[in-house]
């Protein structure tokens, strides 16, 4: 019994080992050092002091806060489209196609995955450019005399943030539907429930924790993401990242760079611990 | 009595079966009628097709002298308990059972009076606020019944619902749902392959093989009367003999057993005789009773329903006889002769 025990408790100290380290080494200790020099500025004599500057230079300067919570809203905004235009494409790969149909499908879906990121936002570059393949489709048609100035703008930037995010909330909510009995919603039909009440009462609530893993992947993605905002955006579509990428590798402010990072994180955490309560989510249940 | 369903010489053909053929029947208002058959012989599609999620290939489903044709599920006045009873796991058990009330836009008094009597008459009371993920396989049950009766259907289908639940539950709820059925008079379809469900519960059994319907009757005649071979084979224990030779008064079995016929079927090929039929040790003054011995070669002791495994004397065939659990037949064992009767009734030849 005692030779049990004491072998349970090595496997017990294997496990536990490589996750203690990952989780001090890159967790703990970076965010740790972060912290730590987000409250530090550079006094006259070039020595570091303890202080709130950074934090109030963000609150001071209007540019800053101002595209703090351009980023936030437009962030939640990608966030409801992505659902909006992900949700029948999970049903319909779910319950409406063939299997063989919505494997061959969901190898399509995956393939702005296998390019990278920069690929395809070059790929909607070419797409919506002033002399892109739309513009030049819809002039030759003779719709439009004048290129429509799509690229460069919030329009593309959405454009490009939607299409790298979408997946991620195609399949957590493809997960939650195949699971999903096809008998609910023959059961909500013969209680007499109408199309629209079997969608809001029946099958939205059942996905809802799939919708919501979904969105908070597609949420951090979209307000950490740093391509697409930086090369399909336009001059007015500063995002947050940029402004931490500009105190890290243009004006070499490390510290101010890591307030804002930290700023980031907060709202980024907020916001999702806001949504959870509101939704009436449980953290524990969404990761399973 | 007037019928509340009538199916008329229903049909529905998948891609490469047909799962229902020809089926004819009807149910009076208040009825508990089951339809008995083995896995995969189109149960569930006859009542997919009564409820309305499936469509008929051929005939018509008319329920209060209406025909069903064209009419959604959600507007039929039928409910389905489905065989996986099909909760919404996301709601409690009063909002489970309030769903279909909500969808009538009733006044939300009248919604917790309706849901609280029908939670109060299949026993969960105080169960309300309890998810439905949280309950017993009993309770699920009812919770399910319940979320169905309470819309007051016409007709009430019900799909084995007691397939899921352990044998000894089962035959609590049996006698339960008999019971609510009475209480309610709501009229039951019920399908089951469980022979015992079906006879104990029912005022009308069809019993379904290949899609076809071999009889319709009370349990009771399907027990006594089976008029078709399968009839006697599948409701029931039976012996089944294969007959070499039938002439005016006797039979012969391929076995070598020769037994009076009692009926002049002089075409039967099949007999069938029930263990609990045979008669033990048969009192001198019995009549129409054909007697012969039997030697025993094992017991197969099972409680209440033991029975004698034995070979009838001067022939090569086995015979199973139901073994009454009392002092009469204590001393009874392995090898031993016994005088056995067979009343001329209970020879059911095809
Ligand atoms: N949608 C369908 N498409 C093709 N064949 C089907 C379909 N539904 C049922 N069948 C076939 O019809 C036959 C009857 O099926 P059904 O589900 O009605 O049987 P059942 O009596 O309810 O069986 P069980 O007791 O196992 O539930 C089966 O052979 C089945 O394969
Ligand atoms: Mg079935």
């Amino acid at each position: 019994m005692r030779n049990n025990k004491h072998s349970f408790n090595i496997t017990f100290y294997l496990l536990i080992v490589p996750v203690l380290i990952w989780l001090i080494f890159m967790i703990v200790i970076p965010h740790a050092e972060l912290l730590i020099s987000s409250f530090q500025v550079e006094d006259d004599n070039g020595d570091m002091v303890f202080s709130f500057g950074n934090y109030i230079e963000f609150f001071t300067q209007k540019i800053y806060w101002l595209t703090f919570v351009k980023t936030a809203a437009y962030s939640i905004g990608v966030t409801l489209l992505a659902f909006i235009i992900a949700f029948p494409i999970a049903f319909y790969l779910t319950k409406v196609t063939s299997k063989k149909n919505a494997a061959f499908l969901m190898l399509l879906l995956l393939i702005p995955l296998w390019v990278g990121e920069l690929v395809t936002v070059y790929g909607w570059m070419v797409l919506l450019g002033d002399h892109g393949v739309i513009n030049h489709f819809l002039m030759t048609i003779g719709i439009i005399n004048e290129p429509i100035n799509m690229l460069y703008t919030n329009f593309s930037m959405v454009v490009g943030l939607l299409y790298m995010s979408m997946l991620f909330m195609v399949i957590p909510v493809m997960s939650t539907l195949q699971s999903m009995d096809d008998s609910l919603i023959e059961a909500a039909c013969d209680l007499g429930a109408s199309k629209w009440d079997i969608f809001t009462k029946i099958i939205i609530p059942y996905s809802m924790p799939g919708i919501t893993s979904g969105a908070i992947i597609v949420f951090m993605l979209v307000i950490g993401d740093y391509l697409a905002p930086n090369l399909l955006g336009g001059k007015n579509s500063l995002w947050f990242t940029e402004q931490i990428y500009n105190d890290f590798l243009q004006t070499f402010n490390w510290n101010e760079g890591a307030a804002f990072g930290f700023l980031l994180l907060m709202l980024s955490s907020g916001i999702i611990w806001l949504a959870l309560k509101l939704s009436g989510q449980k953290l524990e249940k969404v990761g399973a | 009595m007037n019928n509340i369903l009538e199916i008329k010489n229903l049909s529905k053909h998948f891609d490469d079966v047909t799962a229902v053929k020809n089926v004819d029947f009807a149910v009076e208002e208040g009825g508990f009628f089951s339809i008995l058959g083995s896995s995969g012989c189109g149960k569930t599609t006859l009542l997919r097709i009564i409820a309305g999620f499936q469509q008929e290939s051929e005939g018509d489903v008319i329920i209060r002298g209406q025909s069903m044709k064209g009419i959604p599920p959600e507007k039929r006045p039928v409910n389905i308990v489905f065989q996986n009873l099909a909760l919404f796991p996301m709601m409690n058990v009063r909002e489970n059972v309030a769903f279909g009330l909500k969808r009538q836009k009733l006044r939300k008094g009248d919604i917790n009076y309706k849901v609280n009597e029908m939670l109060e008459r299949v026993g969960l009371h105080g169960y309300e606020n309890k998810k439905v993920t949280d309950l017993s396989g009993g309770q699920r049950q009812r919770v399910a019944i319940a979320r169905s009766l309470v819309m007051n259907p016409s007709i009430l289908l019900l799909d084995e619902p007691l397939g899921a639940l352990d044998r000894k539950l089962r035959e609590h709820m049996k006698v339960e749902l008999k019971l609510l059925q009475k209480e309610i008079g709501t009229t039951f379809v019920y399908i089951t392959h469980d022979q015992s469900e079906a006879l104990v519960m029912s005022d009308k059994v069809a019993v379904m093989h290949d899609g076809q319907f071999e009889q319709i009757d009370t349990p009771r005649n399907l027990y006594k009367n089976p008029k078709t071979s399968f009839v006697a084979g599948f409701v029931g224990d039976s012996n089944r003999f294969e007959l070499q030779s039938t002439e005016a008064g006797s039979m012969t079995t391929k076995g070598g057993w020769t037994l009076p016929q009692p009926d002049l079927n002089g075409s039967a090929k099949e007999l069938y005789i029930r263990p609990e039929a045979l008669i033990l040790n048969p009192a001198n003054n019995l009549n129409d009773v054909d007697r012969f011995e039997v030697t025993i070669k094992t017991i197969l002791f099972d409680g209440s329903s033991t029975k004698l495994s034995t070979m009838v004397s001067g022939s090569n065939e086995e015979l199973l006889i139901s073994l009454p659990q009392n002092a009469q037949f204590e001393g009874i064992e392995e090898g031993h002769t016994l005088n056995v009767g067979i009343h001329h009734n209970d020879l059911k030849c095809f």
